[in-house]
């Protein structure tokens, strides 16, 4: 979130989009309702009426996967009745940078300038600005950017400044705001209501009141979940979501912001902490093998040329240093060569390592925390994929599907050599750690019960296998030893591992000032409180640099009590729900991020009683952590137009030339859908993932007429391991369902509560039909198309409630900037069994 | 302590059942262990009704109108916990009582004879039973155990959305009041506060957002009129018995000293004979002729009765 | 019976007198078989359950009473109370089906015409009862009208609680009948109660004989069932005289 869940009490308009956060994220419902009892309204758009649709004001039903659609017609009704926040979007954004002259999109066939049909990938060149000017870095003593010369920072050639060329009339047609209104004039209600499967009154009421917060002192806010994300285009939806705020000035304010809903309580501290293919903590590039493969091609290429990343191979070198400890000096790159390198191909995301296990290149898999074989797309793909490792280790705290594979029902167990070591792991309750909730707070958790039986917290389970395979490598030597054995790993209190000290790595502090490996009860520590004390000579460390102060207090760098991470104090002193005591909000306990933006140009807030940041004409009121430059060298810093500082523009980005699939969101059809492509020549998105995977099968309309969604219940949490072990949970939901139409159903002679099957090429399962009024045929470029919905929480194990793996039907594509899975729109048959 | 209210605000209701399985949890109650032991229901709501098990469930009635096109009413089935309450006035061996601090109808099972009155009795069909050795009833008990101790009842303190809300009864009206106005200007013209003024005055309060009916409420409801009829029989019973054996004693006290003659018949002479005097009481077998009165009075005074 | 000696012929003296020698010579008395064994058992099992029905009853119905035991003791009275209600629902029930014609007997005299010593001895009745040494009854037949009122509330409240018992019983165990009939049951159940209490008590005390004037009457049920010539004569004349004179069911048993 940019935001955070007190903050949702604060916005006019709340949209609930690609979510059902009452359902999913219960604890947002009571700051939904704090908002609706001030007067602002809730508006749910979703394919079909849930229990957060029940408890809002405007519930518009939308055909699954045509969110951009959507979101592109709002952008126009907004340019076209000229709602759009002038004064935000003229400065903080890019709306007046002139587009390269190249820059252009073809409607017929559906792709932006630079598409390399073979590839199906996209050269971006002709997506940037052009450049007014350049700049360089002044490295010289005295200048701002001397650190990058001094001695023990990695060689590097500073990035260039360019500066690029505006139009503040925005007139110029190659300006952003013209492009993009250029864009989205074909998203008009007729087109869009027609791909939507909307009421066009409706549309334009969701429209209206949506658009009204464009006002400078109205605020909206966005919560959104898997339901935007889990398409192949789901990154664009989420850039549309951040185009729409940003054009109804909505980003930075408080009540306002672009709010993931994350649906585990620490999702958003496994994504912080680089659970990703392509990410390292803090949202760092992971080196790869064609892009970044020294320190020093990492610096130049990653270093923003302007804004905060300037500092990038600060953390980066910070990184290292807790990475590798004493054996990085800044002679062998602090250690750089040791990190491995993504390669260009094969892809080691989710769907395709379970391709490459199918191949037979990967043989062994550790399955930590996950269950791939009931949660990953096409799911029987992965459990046969699996059935090709020699080994497979799962830590989990139930036997879960992946757990046993070889039981599953299509599995046939004397055909399977692998073997399995499961690794029971300690539960959230067994063991003491932090927590990050979807508003960024780090909150420390105290354990509550000694863990069952031989269970071990994860770390404590990383400890007994780091250390053997150390020994192992030291004894035997073995390929590539230096990895390994100069890896820092001093996690040690009393002689016995333990998260704080994996703390002090996380929020970092002065190397030679810390002593780690503790035996004693008063360690000496030299934790950092900011992450601008962070250098990029080797002299400080820092395993996660977005935290650093979550755990600064030196006097008591043992209690979490006494750290920020610990605190509980609930004051609240400005009424906007800030709580800044309570807890560590990252970075630097900033409630609200870009909260720049919820001030005009002379830093006069845009709402006298949502003032987050103000300047007095003679310095800046911080009610919130500032995010921006508020003092520089001692001196105070005059209001301006650098909003979001992290990005070199310090503007944000309408247009993004970052993307992997085109500037601007535009909208295609689901991998498998329904109907054609209304609003341009290309049915797909041109950059769809993992497409020619042939597990993929795809189905055709013909074939299977019903488009369905999948989502989760609130009585049970993703592949059920923890919740199906709870019979109160299974008594209040008791098993997997489609819900359906009164139409589709009376169509396909089904009755209520009855069981039905419902499969296409990748797989069949047989759920309970749920016939309900809440679920409407659309009605799509004049056709009836049938939706249905599908829940995913039930597979063959467990002692109580089992079910078949819904997720064996979703296709195993993904979107081209991050590979997430289109589970949220795909096609099925139904029919009675 | 005044009386207190659980205020349900349907209108805040997220139905994710918190409640329903907090209130397990806290009381102990079992759900099945059976694999896939829970009948599907073709509903969000599992299960259907109240069981020995099952205190507090979640109701979900959706029908296709209103603004939105469906309305999808959450209603909470549990006690409502009346000041007149019909239970605890029925119950035979005082497990079901009237906790006087709060007004809470609670429970001490351990009194339960298993006798199910109550559930005879009560007009929202709540009480059930819990099978076992001994059969006893199993109704919310306003969680008295946690208020006692300054806590608020388990449903309460799970509600995230701040649907379940506990404090002093006339408060929690007033707030219902103000949530039921804020609803109807909202455009939910059908929004009622229920249970002011239901049997006495229920301490479950509610905002009904779509209407008494839709949330699986009951209009005007009354007690089992066999309440009243029972608690009147115990008495007339006591006393008509007491009579009755106050009759029989003074009838026995009256007859002490009693003695008649012996009779025989002769058929043959058709004549009853004392066999004391050996005098003919009757001839032949007619009918009596003489009167009532001469009956009463023909032996008075002094004389000893016969034959 | 009249009031005072009534005046015979000399000739019909001397029978008489002669009559009662010959009794006295035999050395036995006479007396008149009233009720088989089937339905001396079967009234006996009944009452037993009946009174004992009452007793568990009172567990559930005063609450002092279940206080003052405890809930375990009355759940196990309430469990007993269910079993004798099974044995006094089935024991009737199955007497009956063996001996169709003694119920044919019993309900032809329950509902047998009422003649001018019936009216009048249930006039009578109350003032007797509180006056027995002075007032003497008209003759009766084989079921005095008072005790075919009294005897015919006891066989309707016994059935009022057979059929409510089992309603209440079902409705616990197998069936739901919804607390509107439920309710009406345990309600009749209790006006059923009231009438065995009262009618049970004052047939308890005239038909055991702690009434004076019917002291010896238990014998008729829990005795061989035969009734003394004297006594027949004395509260059933009619029926006794007739018996007599038949002789049929008339034994002699030693004095």
């Amino acid at each position: 979130m940019t935001n955070h869940y007190c903050d949702m009490q604060n916005a006019d308009v709340i949209m609930t989009i690609g979510s059902n956060n009452v359902e999913n994220h219960p604890v947002s419902s009571k700051w939904v309702q704090k908002a609706l009892d001030r007067g602002a309204t809730w508006i749910v758009v979703d394919p079909r009426y849930t229990r957060s649709a029940e408890m809002a004001d405007i519930y518009c039903p939308i055909r699954s996967g045509t969110d951009i659609a959507f979101y592109g017609g709002l952008f126009n009704y907004i340019i076209e009745h000229d709602l759009w926040q002038h004064e935000y979007v003229l400065n903080y954004t890019n709306a007046s940078y002139l587009l390269d002259e190249q820059y252009s999109f073809d409607v017929n066939e559906g792709i932006f300038s630079g598409f390399n049909e073979e590839t199906a990938t996209y050269d971006n060149h002709s997506w940037h600005y052009q450049v007014e000017s350049t700049k360089t870095w002044d490295t010289s003593e005295g200048g701002a950017y001397a650190w990058a010369a001094a001695p023990g920072v990695p060689e590097f050639t500073p990035p260039t400044v360019e500066v690029p060329k505006r139009d503040m009339t925005l007139q110029d047609p190659m300006c952003v705001f013209q492009q993009m209104k250029k864009h989205y004039s074909r998203y008009d209600l007729d087109t869009v209501s027609s791909v939507c499967g909307m009421d066009k009154d409706l549309l334009e009421k969701v429209y209206a009141t949506y658009a009204s917060t464009g006002a400078p002192d109205k605020s909206g806010t966005i919560l959104y979940a898997l339901g935007q994300t889990q398409h192949t285009y789901g990154a664009q939806n989420c850039r549309s979501m951040g185009i729409l705020q940003l054009l109804l000035g909505n980003v930075g304010v408080a009540g306002g912001g672009v709010n993931a809903l994350r649906g585990e309580p620490n999702v958003q501290g496994a994504t912080d902490m680089g659970m990703l293919v392509a990410n390292q903590p803090g949202y760092l590039n992971w080196p790869t093998e064609y892009g970044t493969p020294s320190l020093r091609k990492w610096c130049e290429k990653e270093t923003y040329s302007d804004g905060y990343y300037t500092n990038k191979p600060k953390f980066v070198v910070s990184a290292l240093k807790e990475w590798f400890g004493d054996a990085a000096t800044v002679d062998n790159d602090y250690g750089y060569d040791w990190w491995p390198k993504v390669p260009k191909s094969p892809d080691y995301s989710i769907i395709g390592s379970f391709e490459l296990m199918s191949q037979g290149v990967i043989k062994g898999y550790f399955n930590w925390g996950m269950n791939p074989c009931h949660s990953a797309p096409n799911a029987s793909n992965v459990r046969k994929a699996m059935a090709n490792l020699d080994w497979l280790v799962v830590a989990d705290w139930v036997e879960t599907e992946s757990a046993c594979f070889w039981k599953a029902p299509d599995m046939n167990p004397a055909d399977i050599d692998t073997t399995v070591y499961f690794l029971p792991a300690a539960l959230i309750y067994e063991k003491p750690g932090i927590i990050l909730n979807s508003g960024r707070w780090l909150q420390w958790r105290y354990q509550a019960v000694e863990p069952w039986d031989e269970a071990k917290p994860d770390y404590e389970i990383c400890d007994v296998l780091w250390t053997a395979i150390v020994d192992l490598y030291k004894k035997e030597g073995g390929v590539a030893p230096e990895p390994i054995v100069n890896t820092k790993w001093d996690y040690y209190v009393d002689g016995k591992i333990d998260p704080r000290p994996v703390a002090w790595a996380l929020n970092g502090y002065v190397y030679d000032g810390t002593e780690c490996d503790t035996t004693s009860a008063a360690p000496k520590t030299e934790l950092l409180s900011s992450f601008a004390n962070l250098k990029a000579d080797g002299s400080t460390a820092c395993g996660m640099w977005i935290y650093t102060g979550f755990w600064a207090n030196n006097d008591a760098p043992l209690d979490p009590a006494e750290q920020a991470v610990g605190s509980r104090v609930a004051d609240d002193p400005t009424g906007l729900g800030l709580h800044p005591k309570w807890s560590f909000a990252w970075p630097l306990n900033r409630r609200i991020i870009y909260n720049r933006a919820s001030a005009d140009m002379q830093g006069k807030p845009w709402n006298p009683d949502r003032v987050l940041v103000e300047w007095t004409g003679e310095k800046w009121v911080q009610n919130d952590v500032g995010d921006f430059v508020a003092v520089s060298n001692g001196t105070p810093v005059p209001p301006n137009d650098k909003a979001f500082m992290m990005l070199w523009e310090q503007n944000a980005r309408l247009e993004s030339y970052g993307m992997g699939d085109g500037p601007l969101p535009e909208h295609y059809e689901p991998f498998e859908s329904p109907s054609d492509n209304q609003m341009n020549g290309r049915q797909n998105s041109p950059c769809v993932r993992f497409a020619e995977f042939e597990s993929v099968k795809r189905g055709d309309r013909s074939e299977f007429p019903i488009a369905v969604t999948t989502y989760s219940v609130t009585e049970h949490w993703q592949t059920g391991g923890q919740t199906r072990t709870c019979p109160a949970l299974n008594e209040a939901m008791p098993q997997q369902f489609v819900e359906m139409s009164l139409e589709l159903a009376e169509e396909k002679g089904i009755k209520n509560g009855e069981k039905v099957r419902v499969r296409n090429n990748r797989g069949e399962v047989e759920v309970m039909a749920l016939v309900t009024p809440r679920f409407k045929p659309f009605t799509v470029n004049g056709e009836t198309v049938h939706q249905v919905g599908m829940t995913h929480h039930f597979g063959w194990a467990g002692e109580y409630a089992t079910g078949d793996i819904v997720n064996d039907l979703p296709p195993n594509v993904g979107d081209p900037n991050c590979w997430v899975p289109e589970y949220k729109a795909f096609l099925v048959d139904i029919e009675k069994i | 302590m005044s009386d207190k209210a659980i205020l349900f605000d349907t209108s805040r209701c997220s139905a994710c059942r918190g409640c329903q399985v907090a209130c397990k949890c806290w009381n102990d109650l079992p759900s099945t262990l059976e694999k896939n032991g829970n009948p599907p229901t073709g509903s969000y709501q599992s299960p259907m009704d109240l069981n020995g098990d099952t205190r507090i469930l979640i109701s979900f009635n959706e029908e296709a109108g209103g603004s939105k096109g469906v309305k999808w009413a959450f209603g909470r089935r549990s006690c409502q916990h009346c000041t007149d309450a019909a239970c605890a006035t029925i119950c035979p061996a005082g497990a079901i009582t009237k906790h006087e601090a709060t007004g809470l109808v609670t429970v001490d099972d351990s009194k339960c004879i298993g006798c199910q009155y109550c559930s005879t009795a009560c007009p929202f069909d709540v009480p059930r039973y819990q099978e076992g050795l001994r059969t006893t009833v199993n109704k919310c008990t306003g969680c008295v155990d946690r208020i006692e101790q300054g806590l608020e009842p388990a449903c309460v303190t799970t509600c995230q959305p701040d649907a379940l809300v506990f404090g002093d009864r006339d408060e929690m009206i007033a707030l219902a009041h103000e949530r039921a106005d804020f609803l109807k200007a909202r455009g939910y013209e059908d929004a009622v506060v229920y249970g002011e003024d239901e049997m006495g005055g229920l301490h479950v309060i509610q905002v009904l957002k779509y209407g008494v009916a839709a949330h699986g409420q009951v209009e005007n409801p009354q007690a089992n009129p066999v309440v009243g009829l029972t608690q009147i029989m115990k008495p007339v019973t006591g006393a008509v018995t007491g009579l009755t054996v106050a009759g029989l004693a003074a009838m026995f006290v009256l007859g002490i000293g009693y003695k008649r003659d012996k009779l025989a018949y002769n058929p043959e002479t058709e004549d009853t004979i004392s066999v004391d005097t050996g005098q003919v009481v009757k001839h032949g077998d007619g009918q009596d002729e003489e009167t009532v009165m001469e009956h009463i009075t023909e032996n008075l005074p002094g004389k000893k009765g016969g034959n | 019976m009249s009031k005072g000696p009534v005046m015979v012929s000399a000739e019909e003296t001397a029978k008489n007198k002669a009559f009662m020698e010959q009794m006295a010579a035999s050395g036995t008395e006479r007396y008149i078989r009233r009720h088989s064994k089937q339905a001396r058992w079967t009234h006996g099992i009944t009452i037993i359950a009946c009174i004992l029905l009452c007793i568990s009853g009172l567990f559930v119905f005063v609450p002092a009473l279940a206080a003052a035991v405890g809930a375990d003791t009355v759940f196990a009275i309430r469990m007993s109370h269910r079993v004798l209600g099974v044995i006094f629902v089935l024991v009737p029930l199955i007497s009956a089906i063996m001996a169709p014609k003694g119920v044919k007997h019993i309900f032809k005299n329950l509902f047998d015409r009422w003649d001018s010593d019936d009216k009048k001895w249930m006039m009578l009745f109350f003032p007797y009862l509180f006056m027995a040494k002075w007032i003497h009854m008209p003759d009766q037949r084989e079921v005095k009208s008072g005790q075919r009122f009294a005897d015919g509330m006891l066989w309707f409240s016994g059935a009022l609680m057979g059929i409510t018992g089992v309603f209440l019983l079902l409705g616990t165990t197998l069936f739901d009948f919804g607390g509107g009939v439920y309710g009406v049951m345990l309600f009749l159940h209790d006006i059923g109660f009231l009438l065995i209490a009262v009618f049970g008590l004052a047939h308890i005390f005239l038909g055991a004989g702690i009434f004076q004037p019917y002291r010896g009457t238990a014998k008729l049920m829990f005795g061989d069932g035969t009734v003394s010539e004297s006594d027949a004569l004395y509260h059933w004349g009619h029926w006794a005289r007739q018996e007599i004179a038949s002789g049929e069911n008339v034994i002699e048993k030693k004095a």
